[in-house]
């Protein structure tokens, strides 16, 4: 991942990323760990553990790109889901009004 | 009707939102403007984000059978993944009309030489095909 990322700093349609709860949840009942998900991704969301119920866990959800959802189709047992995406769309809305307001 | 046989590949580079630190190391402009403008190409242009669902409309309005495209995104394996169902719904074979670049984590110059590339070697087929 390039260096010059900063997940503090970035924003997404005019809204800190760190306000944004966008990134993959794990689903340990249906994840193979085949880690597919995690060699797609460039970002570092995910890191490989040593636990082994838990051998990849989401690390840096604020570096998901938010609405990307790629690693999800990568995922044969169907493991990772994301938010709603009009829900966030919304809170992004939202976040913006308030900005504007205050 | 159009002459598509003489027509030379569309380029399409897709930035993943364009907030994708994947893409921070090119200047995403002056690559596509290398592109469209240096390189043999029907023409070249950004889209946001193809894998969501209105890059998924985009594709049904935009892809055309008889026609090849370059996409420069993320991995191969993904893309082909990715825009089956489009290249299907167009009447278009996803293993010979989609040639899939990986341009993350490159340079613009990185990025330039692997579509130039790509390019030489696909003209280089068709040339064993004739």
């Amino acid at each position: 991942m390039s260096n010059s990322y900063d997940a503090d700093k970035e924003t997404f349609m005019g809204v800190p990323r760190n306000k944004i709860p966008w990134w993959p949840t794990i689903d340990y009942e249906k994840c193979n760990f085949c880690m597919e998900c995690d060699k797609f991704c460039p970002h570092n969301v995910y890191e490989r553990t040593e636990d082994e119920n838990r051998k990849l866990i989401v690390k840096n959800q604020y570096n998901c790109v938010v609405f990307c959802r790629a690693c999800a189709k990568a995922c044969a047992p169907d493991a990772l889901t994301f938010p709603d995406k009009r829900e966030i769309t919304k809170l992004i809305k939202d976040l913006r009004s308030e900005k504007k307001e205050g | 009707m159009e002459d598509v046989e003489n027509k030379k590949i569309g380029f399409i580079m897709c930035v993943c939102t364009g907030k994708c630190p994947g893409f921070a190391k090119m200047d995403v402009w002056d690559f596509i403007n290398r592109v469209r403008i240096e390189l043999p190409v029907e023409y070249g242009f950004i889209h946001p984000q193809l894998c969501e669902e209105d890059g998924d409309r985009f594709l049904d309005d935009f892809l055309r059978p008889g026609r090849k495209y370059l996409i420069g995104a993320c991995a191969p394996n993904m893309q082909y993944k990715m825009f089956r169902d489009a290249f299907k719904k167009a009447g278009l074979d996803i293993k010979k009309d989609l040639i899939p670049l990986d341009i993350r984590e490159m340079t613009t110059d990185q990025a330039v030489e692997l579509v130039e590339k790509a390019l030489e070697h696909m003209e280089q087929e068709d040339k064993k095909d004739e």
